[in-house]
């Protein structure tokens, strides 16, 4: 299957008509749950959400990150790495992978590295990455 | 206060913030000097008012949205009010109908007494015919000028909860029933093991239609995972760790749509069966000996190893019935929940109707 036929595909989000701002603010409303520390509410939104839309790469990387938190490695890999395939130049999806990479010891040396490469990014990415890579004595 | 050192995603992780003055990269300058007696270390973590915060993760910016264009929420409300006016129609009609199927059943029993050859068939029809009766009479009070929509919908409610609840002891009843005849069958089964001599080939239960071992093999070659990816225990954690609905949703996302139904009906169940199935393929072909978990799962589910026929059948028979209690109790919680969901709208409804006339009287006031 190539990449127009992917794209091709109606999500639930577009049969009913679901805009994107509904989708942001839902998104806001899990990652309010998330902050909150109420992450079984957060994420049962995001479930909801990427099941919806399953392009939304921002829903895939919130649920990475409740999967994080709350001590899913696998899960959480599996929701960065789709994060990152719908999106693969995306610095947020690349911080969020290697966040999720940092979990595995095989793959702690790439996450590592590629933390190094994200601290050169300016804006949120880039102080998330810098602290990260700063805490990991990089 | 913790003073353990830990690494970033780790403290992050357990729902600290960092507080290390050397990793301090923030906008807002360097922390203030620590006063709690602790010397710096390579990262510290403290209680949530630690000086220094992890900046929170940015989300990336989708590239093809997969949500409607914004002018599409006002279509939803034109077709959702569409919708209501067509329901209030349908409601009007059959209100209209209990009379002329009330006719119609008295007509039908009529011609029963007459026709003696097609009686069972229209006993049949008029049973039917008389239990809509049945139902549109319990209706009827909908039509009652004298009653106040509060009273309307309250009756409402009782009628459908009345109903709901009938279904869901109905549906307990077959739970039962179901667990019953399982439970024959496999005391059927154990006795005829035990009495006569082991027969491997017979043992093995035959299963009908499109079940769980079909599935597996249509998703599993369209997924690309092959053998060794199906005994890999870091995938088999993955799956077992996502829900059904998100990996069939990554699937979708990864490119795999057609593999999403059979992800999104089984979810995790899916790895036990497809192990199982490529243990029974290589045990099959000869391929040598094939995995000690893959093996066991092969002998639980499919039954086709070669070794302990009986038990493994046995085994097998009682795993479809345990997925089968199990999408049954699915069902009932299912049923739970509509009801749940219905009790809630007409809930809202009676509060949204008092809540406009208090509103009313306050303005009037």
């Amino acid at each position: 299957m190539d990449a127009a036929d992917l794209l091709s595909r109606t999500t639930l989000a577009e049969l009913r008509g679901i805009p994107a701002e509904i989708g942001a603010a839902i998104a806001d409303l899990a990652a309010g749950e998330l902050a909150a520390g109420r992450l079984d509410a957060a994420r049962a939104i995001l479930e909801g959400l990427v099941v919806t839309n399953p392009r939304d790469a921002g829903a895939w990387a919130l649920l990475a990150e409740t999967h994080r938190r709350g001590a899913r490695p696998l899960a959480a890999r599996f929701c960065a790495e789709v994060a990152h395939a719908l999106v693969p130049g995306d610095p947020a999806a690349r911080l969020a992978r290697a966040e999720a990479l940092l979990a595995f010891p095989d793959e702690r040396l790439r996450a590592r590295s590629e933390l190094a490469a994200l601290a050169a990014e300016r804006g949120a990415v880039g102080d998330r990455a810098r602290a990260l890579a700063g805490a990991l004595g990089a | 206060m913790i003073a353990t050192p830990l690494s970033g995603a780790a403290a992050e992780a357990a729902g600290l913030e960092l507080a290390d003055p050397r990793i301090h990269t923030g906008p807002g300058g360097p922390p203030p000097a620590r006063t709690d007696g602790f010397g710096p270390t390579s990262a510290r973590i403290e209680a949530p008012t630690g000086s220094w915060t992890l900046p929170a993760a940015p989300r990336p910016q989708p590239r093809e949205s997969g949500y409607a264009p914004s002018a599409a929420s006002e279509s939803t409300l034109a077709t959702f009010s569409a919708a209501k006016a067509t329901a209030a129609k349908a409601t009007a009609a059959k209100a209209s109908a209990p009379k002329a199927t009330a006719t119609k059943a008295s007509a039908t029993k009529a011609s029963t007494t007459k026709a003696s050859t097609t009686k069972a068939t229209t006993s049949t029809k008029a049973a039917s015919s008389a239990s809509t009766t049945v139902a549109k009479s319990a209706l009827a009070f909908l039509d009652d000028k004298k009653l106040s929509i509060e009273d309307k919908l309250m009756r409402f409610v009782a009628l459908v909860a009345q109903q709901a609840d009938a279904d869901i002891v109905a549906k307990m009843k077959e739970f039962e029933g179901a667990q019953a005849a399982s439970k024959s069958t496999s005391s059927s089964t154990s006795t005829k093991s035990a009495s006569s001599a082991p027969a491997p080939a017979a043992a093995a239960p035959k299963k009908k239609g499109f079940g769980i071992f079909d599935a597996v093999k249509v998703v599993f070659p369209a997924v690309g995972l092959a053998d060794s990816l199906l005994s890999n225990k870091t995938v088999s954690s993955v799956v077992r760790q996502v829900t059904g609905p998100v990996l069939a949703a990554g699937a979708t996302a990864l490119g795999f749509p057609e593999a999403a139904p059979a992800l999104l009906k089984v979810g995790p169940q899916v790895f036990d069966a497809a192990q199982s199935l490529a243990g029974g393929l290589k045990s099959a072909l000869g391929a040598g000996e094939a995995d000690p978990p893959a093996k066991a799962a092969s002998s639980t589910a499919s039954g086709t190893s070669s070794s302990s026929g009986s038990t493994s059948g046995a085994s097998g028979s009682s795993a479809a019935t345990a997925e089968n209690q199990q999408l049954q109790l699915m069902e009932l919680q299912r049923m739970m929940e509509k009801e749940k969901e219905m009790m809630t709208a007409i809930s809202n409804t009676l509060r949204a109707l008092h809540d406009m006339r208090m509103n009313t009287l306050q303005n009037i006031r």
